[in-house]
């Protein structure tokens, strides 16, 4: 996996950068990426990357990946594993000078915390409390940290962890995937030199990669690569809690689980609060209506999701008994509105960032999407998305394009158009899969001439926010001014463009013959 | 032909009426086009599909008959000439010396099976590290022995009571209880908490029992199938009794992963340590998605062959080891109708596996 930087690619054409690119996150703790070759080639969708070692103790049940700009040069992966620990990576790069393989060849883990409360000194400890059922980012909001980790156990252990980039953490950036980083421990691990350390690597030449790359990481994931994450604040909550969901301002979150209906909490008041006093929720939800011959449905949430837009006021809840209701905070306890969906457990609830739908998938398979347009009063259920043959784990939408990504029991990994339904790809990814994410795919790098123009666009964006696409210094401005148009300018789509890409090709294999004859 | 003669004419003017009319026999026009179609077809030798597909269209049953029988003595003319001419083909490459020409492949339901990319590569660290840790571990490590516990639907009759006296002569490690109602939730608990290690419930209705639920203790998958094509072994012409050795277990075709979980599951029924003096084999044989159980007693024989073409008399009698099998107890064939993550909870919990209509995309096209 490590051999990104010992090729130095002296080959002419360059590997076009991936299409699309997919995280995926598995029972055995495996972190895979799926990559979808340039030119939207779906049916060549295949899985080139694999990140950790298979562990089932290290089994991921959540997975948020964070990319404030999306840019392939700052993403962080947060993995919730087994016994309350969350794991956090960065996607290493192997930069080596005036190398053209830039891109991501595995991932480095900057750290973990755990995220379960303290043990209590029993004899008998129950780990199945531990496990995390709720795993979000939460960027900005008041506070010193920006960029805040909310985790929930099975326990109804709610915990903040902030990141501090300020403080040296002390702890050394390691490798994912070269062997162990199982350990919160710094003592081992610490050898740069020292050959094989890694367990099954071959001497000097492993080791002058791992130096490359642990620098290329640092370098690369630096603004994760240092810095260490805090427990800011901790509440308990309720008991056997399936799901979690944070409002986008961080203030809030809402809880639900087998037995209870949901629960809102406020973690200002929480942060702020004697530890002693266990906080009230701010708002507890009631069930829905009873069914015709006059029973309730027993108290089991299994989904939660804000509704983005309107964050302290609608909350829409999925159940086991396959209902889901949209709560509206500010007007009562009970759902405002309920729909009664397909048969078996809600699993998921993804909102689209709009607010205009919410995808919601079942433990049987199937996946729609409730339209929230003229919500609380008319909700409706339509645009199911057909093939899945196991119950869905997660989803995950494209930030720009009208794509869907689904995982399921079943083991493979789904992308489907948002817009006419249709199945892009079906990726058979060995695991039982248990959390999806896109991930910003690296961009083309630029070979020679092009190394001359990451210095120029460096010291003026301060990124490679621009890419191939503009040509030299003269459009670096437009590089800087379109953070928005960014995204979408990404996709290989204009035929202006593409015909720059030949140019540059052109351009390129000439200068790197022209190198070749020199040397 | 007076036939040839009459369509072109009547066919316009039968038309109308014929668009109008229910389907009736004597649509002339019908007759018209589809013998006209079926003639063609049957020299395009089957370029219409099969000889029924061809003729069906034609809705007089004598002239149907008659053109039917007459593209199928076609056939059947075309396709012994065919094997004859082979034939002497291979004679003479034999008479030469020479190899005979390779024999076309057939072309069976399994050998065209879509392809799977879920077949298990027995080499996969992957799939091994996962099998190392789930839930059936335990039993292939030889920590957990099986102790499986059997019961019914509510209400059994006698047919299920002589099955299951069969079921537990079959099953080593296997006990009945009355099923009195309970619900079958609190039954996967009781189990779970007696130490059983798989629980199997068979499903009976009218007379017939149809259905077989088999939850995995503690929280392991839960898989149901449906239960055909029962014989017992008392029905068997030259049936055996079993005995109390622990039987050998044979599980074929299960390639895929999804076959690779279940034949694990079927797998942990049975006891791992075999007594080969006993002689005794459950088969599990798994194809087109159909689990076909059989229970033998075999037996290792040597017998001499006759070969009557030989001509050298020393060589004729050849000695080979043959297996002879007894069918003991019942037989059955099973179809997974879904698989599900955890003990039973059958419309809230969460499946692994369940068929769907969009994912039949052809009959080529199997699970296990």
């Amino acid at each position: 996996m490590g051999e990104g930087g010992k090729r130095k690619a002296r080959h002419e054409d360059v590997p076009e950068p991936p299409s699309h690119c997919i995280l995926t996150a598995d029972e055995l703790g495996l972190l895979k990426v799926t990559e979808i070759p340039s030119g939207n080639k779906w049916e060549e969708a295949a899985a080139k990357q694999r990140w950790g070692h298979p562990d089932k103790q290290q089994g991921i049940t959540r997975l948020q990946v964070h990319s404030p700009e999306w840019d392939p040069d700052s993403i962080l992966v947060a993995a919730a594993r087994g016994g309350g620990r969350v794991t956090l990576h960065v996607p290493a790069r192997a930069v080596a000078e005036g190398a053209s393989v830039s891109r991501a060849v595995g991932a480095v883990e900057v750290g973990s915390f755990r995220a379960a409360p303290p043990a209590i000194t029993s004899g008998r400890s129950d780990t199945s409390s531990l496990e995390l059922r709720g795993l979000r980012v939460v960027v900005g909001g008041e506070g010193s940290y920006k960029l805040r980790l909310v985790t929930c156990t099975v326990g109804g252990h709610v915990a903040v962890h902030g990141y501090d980039q300020q403080e040296e953490g002390g702890r050394p950036v390691r490798q994912g995937d070269g062997g162990g980083g199982q350990d919160d421990d710094d003592d081992e691990n610490g050898a740069t030199c020292g050959g094989g350390g890694e367990g099954g690597a071959s001497g000097v030449v492993r080791t002058w990669e791992e130096e490359q790359q642990r620098a290329a990481a640092a370098a690369a994931g630096g603004f994760f690569g240092r810095g260490r994450w805090r427990e800011v604040v901790r509440m308990q909550t309720l008991s056997n809690v399936q799901d979690m969901d944070v409002s986008s301002s961080g203030r809030h979150v809402a809880v639900g689980g087998d037995g209870h209906q949901l629960r809102v909490w406020d973690l200002t008041a929480a942060a702020s609060a004697s530890s002693s006093a266990a906080p009230e929720p701010i708002f507890a939800g009631k069930g829905g209506k009873p069914s015709r011959s006059g029973l309730h449905d027993l108290a089991h949430v299994t989904a939660v999701s804000y509704v983005p837009g309107r964050d302290d006021q609608l909350v829409l809840v999925g159940t086991a008994k396959h209902k889901l209701w949209l709560y509206d905070m500010r007007a009562g306890r009970k759902p405002q509105s309920e729909v009664v969906w397909g048969e078996g457990r809600i699993t998921v609830l993804l909102p689209q960032p709009d607010g205009s739908r919410v995808w919601a998938g079942n433990g049987r398979g199937q996946v729609e999407a409730l339209d929230m347009r003229q919500a609380p009063s008319r909700v409706s259920m339509g645009h199911a998305l057909k093939g899945s043959a196991g119950s869905i784990r997660s989803l995950s939408l494209h930030p720009s394009q009208p794509l869907i990504a689904s995982v399921s029991l079943d083991r493979h990994l789904r992308v489907h158009s948002t817009t006419n339904r249709q199945l892009l790809t079906k990726v058979y990814l060995k695991q039982a899969l248990t959390g999806v994410a896109w991930l910003p795919t690296p961009q083309k790098p630029n070979v020679a001439r092009g190394k001359e123009e990451i210095d120029e666009h460096e010291d003026e964006d301060g990124g490679r926010r621009a890419d191939d696409r503009t040509n030299g210094g003269v459009e670096a401005e437009n590089g800087e001014g379109e953070v928005a148009g960014n995204r979408s300018e990404r996709q290989p789509v204009a035929p202006r463009s593409e015909e720059k890409k030949k140019k540059k090709k052109k351009k390129k294999a000439w200068k790197a013959e022209s190198e070749k004859g020199r040397e | 032909m007076v036939k040839a003669q009459k369509n072109p004419k009547r066919h316009k003017s039968e038309h109308s009426d014929d668009s109008r009319k229910p389907s009736t026999s004597g649509g002339e026009g019908d007759r018209g086009r589809g013998e006209n179609d079926a003639a063609a077809g049957g020299k395009r030798s089957g370029g219409g599909g099969s000889i029924g597909q061809q003729t069906s269209g034609i809705r007089n049953k004598q002239k149907r008959s008659e053109l039917y029988n007459k593209l199928k003595h076609q056939k059947e003319k075309t396709k012994t000439k065919e094997r004859r001419k082979r034939q002497k083909e291979t004679a003479r490459a034999e008479e030469l010396g020479l190899e005979p020409a390779p024999k076309p492949v057939q072309y069976t339901l399994e050998n065209t099976r879509e392809a799977d990319d879920t077949m298990v590569d027995p080499t996969d660290e992957e799939v091994m590290a996962d099998e190392n840790d789930d839930e059936f571990a335990a039993h292939f490590a030889n920590a957990r022995p099986p102790k499986v516990l059997i019961t019914t639907s509510y209400k059994p009759s006698k047919i299920m009571y002589t099955f299951l006296s069969e079921m537990l002569e079959l099953l080593p490690c296997a006990e009945y209880y009355k099923r009195n109602g309970f619900p079958l939730k609190k039954i996967v608990k009781f189990a779970a908490n007696r130490g059983y290690t798989d629980l199997m419930v068979f499903n009976e209705d009218r007379k017939q029992i149809n259905g077989l639920l088999l939850v995995h203790l503690p929280d392991g998958p839960t898989a149901h199938f449906r239960l055909s094509n029962l014989k017992l072994g008392r029905d068997i012409k030259g049936h055996g009794r079993s005995t109390n050795h622990k039987p050998e277990l044979i599980l074929n075709h299960f390639d895929t992963r999804l076959g690779h979980r279940l034949g694990r599951m079927l797998a942990s029924l049975f006891p791992q340590d075999p007594q080969f003096r006993g002689r005794r084999v459950v088969t599990f044989h798994n194809q087109r998605d159909f689990i076909f159980l059989r229970h033998h007693r075999y037996i290792f024989e040597e017998k001499e062959t006759r070969d009557q073409a030989a001509k050298d008399p020393a060589k004729a009698k050849k000695k080979a080891v043959i297996a002879r099998l007894q069918e003991l107890g019942p037989r059955f064939t099973l179809k997974l109708l879904s698989l599900q993550k955890g003990t039973f909870d059958s419309r809230n919990g969460e499946f692994e596996w369940l068929p769907k209509k969009e994912n039949k995309t052809s009959r080529r096209r199997f699970f296990l």
